[in-house]
């Protein structure tokens, strides 16, 4: 095994009670983010995505239950850890980035009591250190591009505004040095100039700490400039991944081509815009016996619905479908 | 605080809290005279030069006896608070907090204590023990528990699944912390208002067992049994029924407006934000 390697997930599978029922909600997920690697993971909601996320930090809803599988960071399996290894990991070594940066922060703790909080938690030798450890909370504000960072400090959360806040949520993320970086759509709530400014600073946290981060999204248009490499998630399982730029230009699963049409574009103005017909199936409706998309798929055959789609290379890629060999079918009936 | 003088319920229970307040610190430096000195002579005497607000059917000093009488209201009062909000809470905090199974035992639990009418724990207490102050404020926070554990069970079960929780999580804090410095801070507003209200019913509840004379025992004074002495001369000296009473609704009456003033303030404070 890579020494490389910081996050692992193999074949890991969630679940939910409902009502006595087991409802499987995440399938039989791989997944693999290398030091200093910006790994996107993109699909429709409801597709599982923050589900895996929330699983990495073993915040995953209480009605939920690990089917099998392993999530290893830093190859340990974290499923293993007790609830004291996982408040001196979390925070430390992993972070997570939530989707909401308005409901993120205690609104009763003002922004530079949360960081030191934060800091203390981990790192007691601190404590006593005031001015050292206040220093430290300046030079992560000013790093994460906030003006005023000695206002900001005083401040309460409802006194910024949601770029402002997403930037003290990557400060707090980042102020114990972790390897890891969860990010939850974490610019999915920002307008589009601020998501510039956060996916930048982002990109400079990767490259001057060798940050590794996985970054969960929807927008293909940003996964494709910002991350090194994608997997696309479909109905709680994985169904395509491979480098982002190629898997962006030349998409070869149904879904992944479905996904990639439906972009809106300046070249595509005054036609109308292709969608993928249906919705993501509800959790109630999944089989988990065929492939996943077969019930939106154009293409799909007799063997999509009863057998497992086992996972296929192809083409520096990793695959599920069925029907890789009729590549070109799939194109001639997408690019239609 | 200035949001405090502008609420009119705020003022006026303040002021009424006050009153007894003056009459309770003013009796521990200062009594006109000894509440339990017998003076036959000059029984029911109504409102007089030497005894401000008269005296009562054995000659004592209403004043002075309604001094010493607010002292144990307020003590009965506090300590019921006291031990009900230090006890009640961290239940109800580990029960929302936690929820599930925990949840349903501990709710259990606290349903059957609520389900005893407060007078028969009361009752029961006295009969088994001897009357005592510590006896009664024990009965009296077995009453006051179960609304304090419930109100926080609520806060914590509401709060234990917000972002901003499971944000801290991520951090790496405890639970305890979580509970302690993040949860907590929220309920403050409505366990004010849960506390100034079991503040009035501990007072009521008092003078109703020493009404029926299983409260504080004679000679000490206290509002509820003045009131039940009184009330055989109501007739020849309605005064002295009513200023026991009066006592009373000014204290109880005071602990509400309090009440119902820090609940406008706070849900006025939450539509602003």
């Amino acid at each position: 095994m890579s020494k490389d390697l910081i996050l692992e997930i193999n074949n890991f599978s969630l679940s939910f009670i409902i009502n006595k029922q087991e409802i499987n909600a995440v399938n039989d997920v791989s997944l693999k983010v290398e030091k200093g690697e910006i790994v996107g993971l993109v699909g429709e909601s409801g597709c599982g995505k923050s589900l895996t996320a929330l699983s990495i930090v073993n915040l995953a809803p209480q009605n939920s239950f690990v089917v099998q599988g392993e999530i290893k960071i830093h190859d340990e399996n974290v499923l293993k850890f007790t609830s004291k290894q996982w408040n001196e990991r979390r925070g430390n070594d992993f972070s997570i980035i939530f989707q909401e940066p308005m409901t993120a922060l205690d609104p009763l703790v003002k922004i530079g009591n949360q960081i030191k909080q934060t800091i203390v938690i981990h790192n007691k030798e601190f404590k006593k250190d005031k001015i050292k450890l206040k220093q430290m909370i300046i030079d992560m504000l000013i790093s994460v591009q906030l003006k005023d960072p000695e206002l900001i400090y005083n401040s309460y959360p409802h006194q910024l505004s949601g770029g402002m806040r997403q930037r003290v949520l990557i400060a707090l993320a980042l102020i114990n040095n972790p390897c890891l970086l969860v990010a939850d759509e974490a610019t999915t709530a920002l307008d589009v100039s601020v998501q510039k400014q956060v996916l930048n600073i982002l990109s400079t946290m990767n490259k001057d700490r060798n940050l590794s981060i996985l970054f969960i999204s929807h927008d293909l248009g940003i996964v494709k400039n910002f991350c090194d490499r994608i997997y696309v998630m479909y109905a709680g399982a994985i169904v395509e991944s491979g480098k982002a730029n190629d898997l962006i230009e030349n998409p070869i699963h149904p879904y992944t081509k479905g996904l990639i049409s439906s972009i809106p574009s300046f070249s595509k103005r005054g036609s109308t815009l292709s969608t993928i017909k249906g919705n993501v199936p509800t959790l109630l409706k999944r089989t988990n016996t065929g492939c996943p998309f077969v019930e939106r798929c154009l293409i799909s055959k007799k063997i999509c619905l009863s057998e497992k789609v086992p996972q296929q290379n192809y083409n520096n890629r990793s695959l599920y479908c069925h029907l890789i060999d009729l590549e070109k079918s799939i194109k001639e009936k997408y690019d239609e | 605080m200035n949001k405090y003088l502008k609420n009119r319920n705020f003022i006026i229970g303040f002021i009424f809290l006050s009153i007894i307040l003056i009459l309770a610190f003013g009796g521990l430096f200062f009594k006109p005279y000894n509440p339990s000195q017998i003076d036959i002579a000059n029984k029911l005497q109504g409102f007089s030069r030497q005894h401000i607000l008269g005296t009562d059917h054995l000659g004592r000093d209403i004043l002075s006896r309604l001094m010493v009488g607010s002292t144990i209201s307020l003590e009965i009062g506090f300590f019921v608070v006291l031990f009900g909000a230090l006890i009640g809470i961290p239940i109800g905090a580990i029960a929302g907090y936690y929820g599930g199974k925990i949840d349903e035992i501990i709710m259990k639990l606290i349903d059957t204590l609520m389900s005893f009418p407060g007078v028969l724990i009361a009752l029961m207490l006295i009969a088994v023990f001897n009357v005592s102050l510590s006896i009664i404020i024990l009965a009296l926070v077995l009453i006051a528990l179960p609304k304090f554990a419930r109100i926080s069970r609520s806060g914590f079960y509401k709060y234990r699944e917000s972002p901003f929780v499971l944000a801290t999580k991520a951090r790496g804090a405890s639970s305890f912390r979580i509970m302690l410095f993040h949860i907590l801070p929220h309920l403050v507003p409505s366990l004010m208002v849960t506390a100034s209200l079991t503040f009035a019913t501990a007072i009521i509840s008092e003078a109703g067992l020493s009404y029926l004379g299983l409260g504080i025992q004679p000679p000490t004074p206290s509002f509820g049994k003045m009131v039940s002495e009184a009330q055989s001369y109501i007739l020849q000296d309605p005064l002295y029924v009513f200023i026991p009473t009066l006592a009373i609704t000014i204290l109880v009456l005071g602990f509400n407006l309090i009440g119902d003033g820090i609940q406008d303030i706070s849900e006025k404070d939450k539509n602003n934000e």
